[in-house]
C-alpha cells in the first residue's frame, strides 16, 4: 500500500468534473426544438389612427420627434394612433393608395405624384418661420474650395432620394442647367435616403456636396451644432411649397374634418404648441394646391418623377 | 515506527495513531517505492490542483467574456434593429438577426419581440419555441437582464436588451455555454494529459533517482556482507562525493584498517609461534644441558635434540681444546667418520666457517667450497649437503667449539633460526664452560689434597731436619760449649782460660750462626723489618753470592709504602720458589725479577732464559711448586700465569688487583 496521494487526487478530479457538468435545476428549462408556427398578430379592439411618416430624417429621430404631435393628436381624438414609419416615399404613398395609412406626412414631390396618381389629398400644412415655403440648399464641407454648382464637376456628390424636389430634382436641374447630367458631371454620386444622413456625409465628408431640405438643415443644425461647423450653404434655391401633411382618399371624410380642425386650433393650445415645437413648426395652416406648381415646373424640366 | 512518532511532540493521540498506520504502511516499503509514491503523490496533487485553479479561473474569464459578449451581441441587435423595426422592414430585421447568428458562434439565437408581445422575427427558420419568449423580460429602464436557462442542449445565457427604450420593443439573443464548456474540457483534459505525462515523467525520474541512491548502497551492502565473510580484499565503489560517497569512503578506510590489524596480529601469531618453538628447542636443550652427566654425553645428546626440533639431519659439534690443541668432534649425527676426521685434521678453523671467531655468531655458509670437509656429502634420500651453518659455542665472549649443521636445502634455516641457533650455541658455550670448570675444580680439589699431604710430609721432613739440625749442629755446639765449660771449671791457669773462652766464644758464635741460619730459613724476619723489596733483594744477592745464576732485581712504584703482610709473604715466597726452580731445572745463565705496583695491580715478574718446560705437562705432573705459587696467588685474590716455550725460557707473573691486595691487607 503506496502513500494515500495518488488515489486522493484523482478523486478530487473526478469530483471536479463531475460537479462542473450536474444541471442547475432551478433555472428554467426551454425545449429549443418545440417549434410552434407564430399565432398571427390579434386584431385590436380599438382601431388606430395611423399616421405615415417618410424617413425624411432617420426613423428614430423621426419617432421622437412625432411623438408628442401624436400623443397630442390621441388625446384629442381619445384614440390610440400609430406611427408608421417607411424607408422610402413610395412606400409611404403605397400604404396612402390603400388606406393602410390615415394620414401621412409626405414630402412635397411625393405629394405631387401621390395628387397625380391617386388623388392624395392636402389636409393641412405646416408653417416653418412664417413661411410655408423651403428651399433647397446646397451644402459642402466647411473646408471645401466650392463655391457654385460648377466647382463640384467630378467630385462625389449626395442625393437624398430619387422622389425629393430638394435633394435631388433642384441639384439635378442645376447640372443641366450647366449643360450635363449628373452621371456624366459627377465623379460619383449617393444616395442617403434621408436629408439627415446627406448633411452628414458632407461633414464626415464622405460626399463633397449635398442639397438638402433648408428646413431639414436648419432642425439639424439646431439639434447637433457640429454639423453647421462642418458645412456651410453655397448657394439657395428659389422656394419650393412646404412638404405637405396628406390624407388617403379612403379616409372618412368626418375623421378628416376632425383632424383638420384639431391639427390647425394646435397652435392655440399649450399641449398643441409643445408638439408643435418638437416638430419646429409654428402653426399648422391650411394650402391650396398651387403652392405645388413650382415642383411642377422643375419636374418639367429634370423629368418625370417616378415613385419605385 | 512509534519511535519516530515519539520524536514528534504535539501529536494528539488519534493523529498518532494515524501516523503510525501510514508509517507502519509507508516504513515497510523499499525506499524506490518511497520515492516512488513521494513523486507520484506530489506530481499527482500538483497536476489535480493545477487544473482545479486552472479550470476554476478560467471558467470566470470564459463566464465573464460569455457575459459580456452577450450584452455586447444583444446591444448591438438592439442598436441596429431600431430603424429597421420604425420602418417596418422585418426583412432587414430577420438579415441582421441572421448574421448575427452566423457571425457569432456562440450565438444560438436570436430574436425581436414587440412591445405588444409579438415576435417579429426570429432565427428558428419554420415555427417558434413559445415559451422562450415568456422567460426572461427587461425593464425599458434596464440595460439587460440575462436569465439562464436550461435546453435540450444545455444551458444557453438569454440576454434581452430593449429597443429604443423598449418602444419598438426587445432584443433576445441566447448564447450557448457549449464552446465554454468545451473549451472548458479542453485544458482540463490538456491539463490532466500533462499531468500524467508529467507522472510518467516522474516515475522515470524517480526510478532513476532511487537507482542512482540505491546502488551505492546496495554495492556497499554487498561489501559489508564480503568484509563479514571475511573477505577483506573488497572495496565499495566510490560513485559520487555525496554522503554516500563519504560513507564508502570512510567503510573502505574502516576495511583497511580491519586488514592491517588482521595482518598485525597474524605477524604476531606466527612470531608467538615462532618464539614459542625457540623456547621448546632452547628448553629441551636447556634441559639436555642440566642434566648432570658428562661433557660429550651432554653435547651429543644437545646436538640430537636441536636437529630432532628444527627438523635437520645432519651436524656435528666441535670443540676447541684450552691447551690450545687441535680441534675435536665431541659428537656427530649423519656424518660419515672420514668426514669427520677430515674436520678434525683441516676444517675449522682453517675451512670457511673459521671466520665465526671473530664474527662471534652463526654463519650460514654456501656455496661451500671444494675444501670444505662436508662438501658433496649425500644425505638421506640423496640430497647433496649445499649448507654449513656454523655456530659458534661462546662463553664470557671466547669460542670454545662450534655446533655445525649440513643441510641440503640453502634456505633450510630462516634469520630466525640462526638466531635461535644462536642462543643455543651461547647456551652450550656456557655448559661447555661449566663442564672444563667443574673438571678444573675437581683436578684442584684433587691436587690440594696431595699438597695437604705433602705440607705435612714438609713439616714433618722440616722437623726432622730441624731436630737433626739442632742434633748436629747447635745441640752439638752446645754439648761442646757444656764440655768447654766443664773443662773450664778446673783449668785455673788464667792464659789458659781465656785461651780456652776464646774457644768457647767460637762455639757459641758458630752455634748462634747456625741457629740464625735456622731462624732465617724458618721466617724470612727481613720482610717484617725492612720491606718486600729490601728482602728480596737481600735474598737475590745471597741467591746470586750461592749460585751460578745473574739475576736482575727491578721494583717500581714502591717507594714509601709498603703492602699489606700477607700480600708481601706471598709475592716473596712465589719469588722465591720461581728462583728456586729456575735454579733447579732451567739451567739459566741470567734471570730477572720485576716488582711492579700500579694504580691498578701489583705484579710481579719472574723470567729466565733456560731450557723452558711444557706448563700443561708439569702441570698434569701435579708438582708442588707451581701448584703452590697458583695456590697462593688465588689465596689472595690474584692469578699466576707461566709461559713457557722450550730452549727460549720461562716467565712467570702474578698479578694482584690493588683493590684485592688491599682488601686482604686490611682483614
Ligand atoms: N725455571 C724452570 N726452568 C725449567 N724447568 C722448570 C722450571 N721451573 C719448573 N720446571 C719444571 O717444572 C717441574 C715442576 O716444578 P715444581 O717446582 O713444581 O717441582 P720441583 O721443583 O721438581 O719440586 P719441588 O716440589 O721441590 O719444587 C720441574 O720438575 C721442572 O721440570
Ligand atoms: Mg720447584
Amino acid at each position: 500500500m503506496k502513500k494515500p496521494g495518488p488515489w486522493l487526487g484523482l478523486s478530487l478530479i473526478l469530483v471536479l468534473l463531475v460537479s462542473g457538468c450536474a444541471p442547475r435545476s432551478d433555472l428554467p428549462y426551454v425545449q429549443l426544438s418545440n417549434l410552434h408556427p407564430l399565432p398571427a398578430a390579434a386584431a385590436g379592439e380599438v382601431v388606430p389612427l395611423r399616421v405615415a411618416v417618410a424617413a425624411v430624417i432617420s426613423p428614430k429621430g423621426t419617432a421622437e420627434s412625432y411623438q408628442p404631435l401624436l400623443g397630442y393628436l390621441s388625446r384629442k381624438l381619445d384614440r390610440p394612433v400609430e406611427l408608421v414609419q417607411r424607408r422610402t416615399y413610395a412606400e409611404v404613398n403605397d400604404l396612402i393608395e390603400r388606406g393602410e395609412v390615415d394620414m401621412a406626412f409626405v414630402c412635397t414631390s411625393a405629394y405631387v405624384i401621390g395628387r397625380r396618381d391617386f388623388g392624395m389629398e392636402l389636409l393641412v400644412a405646416p408653417q416653418v418661420n412664417g413661411e410655408t415655403v423651403y428651399y433647397s440648399w446646397l451644402i459642402v464641407p466647411a473646408g471645401s474650395s466650392a463655391r457654385e454648382m460648377a466647382d463640384l464637376r467630378g467630385k462625389t456628390f449626395a442625393f437624398t432620394d430619387p422622389w425629393s424636389s430638394t435633394g435631388r430634382m433642384y441639384p439635378t436641374s442645376l447640372v443641366k442647367a450647366l449643360g450635363e447630367t449628373p452621371e456624366t458631371f459627377f465623379g460619383r454620386t449617393l444616395f442617403t435616403y434621408s436629408h439627415d444622413d446627406a448633411i452628414r456625409a458632407v461633414a464626415n465628408g464622405v460626399a463633397d456636396g449635398a442639397a438638402v431640405d433648408s428646413l431639414v438643415y436648419q432642425f439639424a443644425v439646431a439639434r447637433e451644432p457640429w454639423l453647421s461647423e462642418q458645412t456651410k450653404v453655397i448657394h439657395r434655391s428659389p422656394p419650393f411649397g412646404i412638404p405637405p401633411v396628406v390624407t388617403s382618399p379612403h379616409l372618412r371624410p368626418q375623421v378628416r374634418a376632425n383632424l383638420q380642425t384639431i391639427l390647425l386650433e394646435m397652435a392655440n393650445d399649450p399641449d398643441g404648441r409643445r408638439a408643435l415645437q418638437a416638430l419646429d413648426v409654428d402653426r399648422f395652416v391650411l394650402i391650396d394646391d398651387t403652392a405645388y406648381d413650382s415642383v411642377r415646373t422643375l419636374e418639367s424640366q429634370v423629368g418625370p418623377l417616378v415613385l419605385k | 515506527m512509534s519511535a519516530l512518532t515519539d520524536r514528534l511532540p504535539g501529536l494528539s493521540p488519534p493523529a498518532r495513531r494515524l501516523f503510525d498506520r501510514f508509517w507502519a504502511a509507508a516504513g515497510a516499503v523499499s525506499v524506490r517505492t518511497k520515492i516512488l509514491g513521494i513523486v507520484l503523490g506530489l506530481v499527482l496533487m500538483l497536476g489535480a490542483g493545477v487544473t482545479l485553479q486552472v479550470r476554476t479561473t478560467l471558467r470566470n474569464a470564459l463566464s465573464h467574456e460569455l457575459h459580456n459578449r452577450g450584452v455586447s451581441i444583444t446591444r448591438d441587435v438592439a442598436a441596429r434593429s431600431v430603424d429597421l423595426i420604425l420602418v417596418h422592414d422585418l426583412y432587414g430585421v430577420y438579415q441582421l438577426l441572421q448574421d448575427t447568428l452566423t457571425n457569432n458562434e456562440d450565438v444560438r439565437y436570436a430574436f425581436i419581440v414587440s412591445p405588444q408581445g409579438e415576435v417579429l422575427a426570429h432565427t428558428f427558420g419554420d415555427g417558434f419555441p413559445l415559451e422562450l419568449v415568456g422567460v426572461n423580460a427587461v425593464e425599458s429602464a434596464e440595460r439587460y437582464h440575462l436569465q439562464k436557462i436550461i435546453t435540450e442542449e444545455g444551458a444557453i445565457w438569454d440576454f434581452a436588451v430593449p429597443i429604443f427604450d423598449g418602444r419598438a420593443g426587445v432584443a433576445r439573443v441566447g448564447l450557448s455555454e457549449q464552446a465554454m464548456q468545451t473549451t472548458l474540457g479542453n485544458v482540463t483534459r490538456q491539463l490532466l494529459i500533462t499531468t500524467i505525462v508529467v507522472s510518467l515523467v516522474g516515475v522515470a525520474a524517480a526510478m532513476f533517482l532511487t537507482w542512482l541512491i540505491t546502488r551505492p548502497v546496495l554495492d556497499l551492502v554487498d561489501v559489508t556482507r564480503a568484509v563479514a565473510r571475511g573477505d577483506l580484499s573488497q572495496t565499495a565503489p566510490h560513485w559520487a562525493d555525496d554522503e554516500i560517497g563519504l560513507l564508502s569512503d570512510s567503510f573502505n578506510a574502516m576495511i583497511g584498517d580491519l586488514a592491517t590489524a588482521r595482518a598485525e596480529s597474524e605477524a604476531f601469531n606466527a612470531e608467538l609461534l615462532r618464539r614459542n618453538r625457540e623456547l621448546a628447542v632452547l628448553n629441551e636443550v636447556a634441559q639436555a644441558v642440566s642434566r648432570q652427566q658428562d661433557l660429550d654425553e651432554m653435547l651429543d645428546n644437545a646436538l640430537r635434540r636441536v636437529l630432532d626440533l628444527m627438523n635437520l639431519e645432519a651436524g656435528w659439534i666441535l670443540l676447541l681444546e684450552a691447551n690450545g690443541t687441535r680441534p675435536r668432534i665431541v659428537c656427530s649425527v649423519n656424518i660419515p667418520a672420514e668426514v669427520a676426521r677430515r674436520e678434525e685434521r683441516g676444517g675449522f678453523p682453517h675451512c670457511q666457517c673459521g671466520k665465526l671467531i671473530e664474527e662471534r655468531r652463526p654463519l650460514f655458509i654456501t656455496p661451500l667450497d671444494e675444501t670444505c670437509p662436508v662438501y658433496g656429502l649425500c644425505l638421506a634420500d640423496r640430497r647433496v649437503v649445499s649448507g654449513h651453518v656454523a655456530v659458534p659455542l661462546i662463553s664470557k665472549s671466547q669460542v670454545l667449539g662450534t655446533l655445525n649443521i649440513a643441510c641440503a636445502n640453502p634456505k633450510c634455516l630462516s634469520d630466525e633460526d640462526l638466531q635461535l641457533l644462536g642462543a643455543i650455541g651461547r647456551q652450550l658455550g656456557v655448559a661447555v664452560e661449566n663442564a672444563r670448570l667443574w673438571e678444573e675444580v675437581r683436578q684442584k680439589e684433587a691436587a690440594r689434597g696431595q699438597l695437604l699431604e705433602k705440607i705435612i710430609t714438609a713439616q714433618e721432613e722440616e722437623r726432622k731436619r730441624i731436630a737433626r739440625e739442632l742434633h748436629d749442629g747447635a745441640s752439638q755446639s752446645l754439648t761442646s760449649l757444656m764440655v768447654g765449660l766443664k773443662v773450664l771449671e778446673g783449668l785455673h791457669s788464667p792464659a789458659e782460660v781465656r785461651q780456652h773462652l776464646s774457644n768457647l766464644r767460637d762455639v757459641a758464635a758458630e752455634t748462634l750462626e747456625t741457629v740464625h741460619d735456622m731462624a732465617l730459613e724458618l721466617r724470612p724476619s727481613v720482610l717484617d723489618d725492612v720491606g718486600l723489596v729490601a728482602a728480596l733483594d737481600r735474598y737475590v744477592a745471597e741467591y746470586q753470592r750461592r749460585f751460578d745464576v745473574r739475576v736482575d732485581s727491578r721494583a717500581i712504584g714502591f717507594e714509601g709504602r709498603r703492602l699489606p703482610p700477607a700480600i708481601e709473604t706471598t709475592l716473596y715466597r712465589i719469588v722465591q720458589e720461581a728462583l728456586t726452580n729456575v735454579v733447579r731445572h732451567s739451567g739459566a745463565q741470567h734471570a730477572s725479577v720485576l716488582l711492579e705496583w700500579t694504580s691498578r695491580h701489583v705484579r710481579a715478574i719472574v723470567e729466565d732464559n733456560g731450557c723452558g718446560f711444557d706448563v700443561s705437562s708439569a702441570r698434569q705432573e701435579r708438582k708442588l711448586g707451581l701448584y703452590g705459587m697458583e695456590e697462593r696467588a688465588t689465596l689472595i685474590g690474584g692469578s699466576l700465569r707461566i709461559e713457557s716455550q722450550i730452549g727460549v725460557g720461562t716467565t712467570i707473573v702474578v698479578d694482584v688487583p690493588v683493590i684485592e691486595a688491599l682488601a686482604r691487607g686490611r682483614t
